[in-house]
């Protein structure tokens, strides 16, 4: 701990920017996660015939390890900023288009069916009363993924994207463990925090819905 | 004759998936500001007969008429405004209060807050709700009350249709009964036109001006309750209406469709005989009668006038046919 203070004392701009690097990467992952999952869900969850296949797909991508996506793509897209944040999007999109399935196939037909039949419009029912009936549901799955991004950012160092795990891997290399801790314990901490937060909201979206 | 609210017309339904004919060759005539009752078994067709109407499915083949107009022609969020729709309680949305259940429509149709609240307020008061629930999360209401929200959401822009799919389906018989009683209540008052489903015999019988009888996706018998129970169109609907017995029919029949009709000559309003409304069930009258100790009631209408007299004789044919059932069951 003192070293890793020392060492951000000391290096503050490489430390700001490492960390702002990893933010970045994160916010962008998520959002294009966002992007993916919102139509698939929709569609996964309202198509019968879709629902299975695409719940197998994602359970088969979920199985393999993040590291893993990063070495079969280097070959394919080269080192950088770019294929992290492709690789990142595979790894951690699945818990968010699970529960997005799983979220608005929990809403009760009959109330899909009671707005349809007084004449609400799709988007309608869905803005109004699919969302927020499913929210606890997407909640859990975006919680999973935003820390799944945070932590897949820190290997995302090793193809080249910048961010925090930069600091790990010098720090590895180098033995130098301060370095390595500052990028190691900051990274968890957004993790915890990212995870707290979303909690936090997840339980106020289901008091929201349940006694 | 009373305007044709909705009429089936030569109707069937095939569900694409599974193949099942859930309509056959439907024919029905439903009058403007009259309750039909859909009485079957489950899977017999009545949901599907409803959701034809607002089009929540269309016709496979055939057409359904509202108001003298093919619904398939009619823009459909248009039509389902005008149709109110009221199923078993989880149709509410369940994460609003009550007030904004009822409001749905209004705040489609981005009525100004001070209309709203008015209407929030008629409606509640139209179904009788206890204003001090208004705030409060529909989850948090009994099965009785959450049918009242339901009711009145449906009711809420003034629709000339409602579409009640068993409704009290899932409600204790205490409060069932009230608010059945609430429901003809008020649909005398407000005319509305109301297609029930039930697969309660009695409720059918004792709602429904019409009651419409469902087996395997046909109409079996479509009539009054008088006709349902004393001349049943086949042995289907004897069967299916026989497992009530004759204190059932009593609680169905209303006094004018078993009374002996008057001549012109023949009301006296002085008369000393006893009066009954013509609206009253067979129950009540014979109750009536036997308090009374005479042989006869004079049934009058809304305004007091004789229109018809009521003996004893009057339940003979009631009787006569359930006794018949209890010799064949
Ligand atoms: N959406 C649907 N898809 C396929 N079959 C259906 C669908 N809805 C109803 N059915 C079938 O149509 C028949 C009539 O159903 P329904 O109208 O719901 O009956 P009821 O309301 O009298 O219980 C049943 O055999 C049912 O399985
Ligand atoms: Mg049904």
């Amino acid at each position: 701990m003192p070293e890793a203070l020392a060492y951000i004392e000391s290096h503050r701009e490489q430390y700001v920017d490492a960390l702002l690097a990893h933010l970045t990467i994160d916010a962008i992952s998520l959002l294009i996660c966002v992007a993916v999952a919102a139509p698939l869900g929709y569609l996964g969850a309202k198509c019968g015939r879709l629902t299975l296949p695409l719940q197998n797909v994602t359970g088969m991508i979920r199985i393999i390890p993040g590291i893993a996506i990063f070495l079969v793509l280097i070959p394919i897209t080269g080192l950088g900023q770019t294929p992290a944040i492709i690789a990142l999007v595979i790894m951690s999109v699945p818990p968010l288009l699970m529960s997005a399935i799983a979220g608005l196939r929990s809403v009760a037909p009959s109330v899909v069916e009671s707005a349809a039949a007084m004449g609400m419009g799709r988007l309608q029912t869905l803005i109004e009363v699919e969302l927020p009936l499913a929210l606890p549901t997407l909640l859990d799955g975006l919680r999973i993924t935003t820390v799944s991004l945070i932590a897949g950012t820190t290997i995302a160092a090793y193809v080249g994207a910048g961010g925090l795990g930069t600091l790990i891997v010098s720090g590895l290399s180098q033995n130098k463990q301060g370095v390595m801790l500052a990028g190691a314990l900051t990274a968890a901490a957004i993790a915890i925090a990212a995870d707290a937060f979303i909690a936090a909201m997840r339980r106020r979206a289901l008091r929201k819905i349940s006694a | 004759m009373a305007k044709t609210a909705i009429e089936f017309i030569h109707v069937h339904k095939t569900f694409p998936g599974s193949g099942v004919e859930a309509a056959k060759d439907v024919n029905l005539r439903i009058e403007e500001g009259s309750i039909v009752t859909v009485l079957g078994t489950s899977g017999s067709g009545k949901t599907t007969l409803l959701k034809l109407i607002n089009r929540i499915y269309d016709c496979t083949q055939g057409r359904v008429e509202y108001f003298g107009k093919d619904v398939a022609t009619l823009p459909v969020v248009a039509l389902r405004r005008q149709i109110g729709y009221v199923i078993q309680q989880s149709g509410l949305f369940p994460h609003w209060t009550v007030e904004r259940n009822i409001a749905t429509l209004p705040h489609i149709l981005k009525w100004d807050k001070g209309r709203i609240d008015k209407r929030v307020d008629e409606l509640m008061a139209l179904v009788r709700l206890d204003p001090e629930c208004r705030m409060r999360s529909v989850r948090k209401l009994s099965g009785g009350q959450q049918q009242r929200v339901g009711l009145a959401r449906a009711l809420a822009v003034n629709p000339s249709v409602i579409l009640m799919d068993e409704p009290f389906g899932a409600i204790d018989a205490i409060t069932r009964e009230e608010l059945q009683d609430e429901l003809l209540a008020l649909q005398t008052r407000l005319k509305i036109t109301i297609v029930f489903v039930t697969h309660s015999i009695r409720e059918a019988l004792k709602l429904g001006h019409k009651i419409v009888v469902m087996d395997k996706g046909e109409i079996r018998q479509a009539d009054t309750a008088y006709n349902i129970l004393l001349k049943p169109a086949n042995e289907f609907v004897r069967r299916f209406v026989s497992s009530d017995d004759f204190y059932e029919a009593l609680r169905a029949l209303r006094v004018s469709e078993c009374m002996d009709d008057l001549g012109r000559a023949g009301g006296d309003p002085r008369s000393s005989a006893p009066k009954i409304d013509r609206d009253a069930t067979m129950g009540d009258a014979l109750q009536t009668l036997i308090r009374s100790g005479q042989s006869r009631l004079m049934v009058i209408d809304a305004e007091g006038g004789p229109v018809g007299e009521l003996t004893f004789d009057s339940y003979r044919g009631v009787a006569a046919r359930s006794e018949k059932d209890c010799g064949t069951a």
